[in-house]
């Protein structure tokens, strides 16, 4: 049976309008609600479909960020992982720490724990970077199984959803890094019952700085803006208008 | 027995509505204890009869087992008031007679029990609990009590419940769908005795 391990992220919740914050240097994440990465949720919910399958015989949840970030893991442990660790860095996980930088931790953290699976969320909500998992895979110098849309260990394959339709691909060998797409599963929700078991589950932490030295991908946020806002519509009297600025107006008909 | 489920708003939680228990445990069967009153009604002669100490009881499952099955009498322990006092309530929905039941909130690791049979559910799933707890049982065992522990073996029990250290899987339990729920990531249940 496989040993797990899965990468979650705490992003701002998906539902929430975001703010720049006044220096345009980043998104203000004061008093926002945040959540587990939708990404990394769908994550966690294939490592724990694997335990239940008797495929997987423990999984590992780990994150990277504040204190905070043991709220996330908490969710994933009620999920139904096993265990937990926590990489702690003040550095602001939606932009200062890059994929490199997660990547680089990740693998450090596989190196130890010697994981035959490692499941990421095929991207974060936050940065949308979409490559932690292959740049983990290139750390580990693994295969990577990139935005699968089907995992079958027992077959060695994936399928991937693309814009032609969808594919399998055969890895050769676990060890691998599996990116999880939107429509691998549908995640359970945490219940009293788990949240409350979830709580007594072990969590280790350990400091970034311990783990890997040089964080840092060379990129810098030089600007965050809002996108422009939507010029108001008009009303038109009737058809006959409608009709006349779709065609000499918008130039559409 | 009084439980909550999938049916009811505190299964579901919503911090808007915070719940007027912290972790109300005893409101729920939990898989190492169904999995003893599993083992107990395929083997009734080990508790018929006996006196039978239902530790860190919760809701009561197993001991209400043991109580049905012939003990002659159940005392239900665990550190928690509400779970002695939800145990007591269950009992009674299960109309088990007074003269059968004994209630006791109070830590009883490292205590002398008058247990013939101690059953014992969940009781590894605090790591920091667990090595206590396991000893305590040995020393009971080896006073020649019958020491039943059920876990559906989670992380933090593999150390405690190993062959080596004289503990043996007496029987497994797929776990039923309503447990499976409550517990993600599980999927089966053990029952262990402790040898002395």
């Amino acid at each position: 049976m496989s040993r797990v391990m899965v990468g979650v992220k705490r992003v701002v919740d998906y539902a929430v309008k975001v703010r720049v914050a006044s220096d345009k240097k980043a998104v203000d994440l004061a008093n926002v609600k945040m959540s587990m990465n939708p990404f990394c949720e769908i994550a966690v919910e294939e490592a724990v479909r694997l335990k239940e399958a008797k495929k997987a015989s423990e999984i590992i949840a780990v994150s990277i960020g504040p204190k905070q970030a043991q709220e996330t893991l908490r969710t994933a442990l009620a999920m139904g992982c096993d265990r937990a660790i926590h990489i702690t860095t003040d550095l602001r996980t939606d932009q200062e720490l890059g994929p490199k930088g997660v990547a680089k931790l990740l693998a450090a953290v596989a190196e130890k724990e010697s994981p035959d699976v490692v499941i990421v969320g095929k991207q974060a909500i936050d940065g949308d970077m979409g490559c932690t998992g292959s740049m983990l895979a290139a750390y580990m110098d693994v295969p990577q199984c990139t935005f699968a849309a089907k995992i079958d260990l027992d077959a060695k394959t994936v399928e991937r959803e693309t814009d032609a339709g969808t594919e399998v691909v055969s890895f050769p060998s676990l060890p691998a890094v599996f990116t999880a797409d939107l429509r691998l599963n549908e995640p359970r929700y945490a219940t009293l019952p788990n949240i409350m078991k979830a709580k007594k589950k072990k969590m280790d932490t350990i400091a970034a700085a311990d783990l890997v030295a040089d964080l840092t991908d060379g990129n810098t946020v030089l600007e965050v803006f809002e996108p422009a806002p939507r010029a108001a519509g008009v009303l038109v009297d009737d058809v006959d208008a409608l009709v006349d600025k779709l065609k000499n107006e918008a130039a559409v008909i | 027995m009084h439980l909550i489920g999938p049916s009811d708003p505190l299964y579901h939680p919503d911090p808007s509505k915070p719940s007027p228990f912290t972790d109300p445990f005893w409101a729920f069967v939990w898989p190492g204890s169904w999995g003893i009153a599993e083992h107990l009604r395929r083997n009734p002669a080990l508790v018929q009869g006996k006196i039978v100490l239902d530790f860190a009881a919760g809701c009561g499952v197993s001991g209400i087992a043991a109580a049905q099955l012939g003990a002659k009498h159940v005392c239900f322990n665990d550190i928690d008031e509400v779970s002695v006092a939800a145990c007591s309530m269950n009992a009674a929905l299960n109309d088990l007679p007074e003269e059968q039941v004994g209630l006791e909130a109070r830590d009883l690791v490292g205590a002398k029990t008058n247990a013939q049979v101690i059953l014992a559910g969940d009781v590894c799933y605090e790591a920091e609990l667990a090595a206590s707890v396991m000893g305590w049982l040995r020393e009971e065992a080896r006073r020649g009590v019958l020491v039943l522990v059920g876990d559906p073996g989670r992380w933090s029990s593999k150390p405690h419940l190993a062959g080596e250290l004289g503990v043996e899987e007496k029987a497994r339990f797929p776990l039923p769908a309503a447990l499976k729920d409550d517990n993600s990531g599980l999927v089966e249940t053990s029952v262990f005795q402790v040898r002395p």
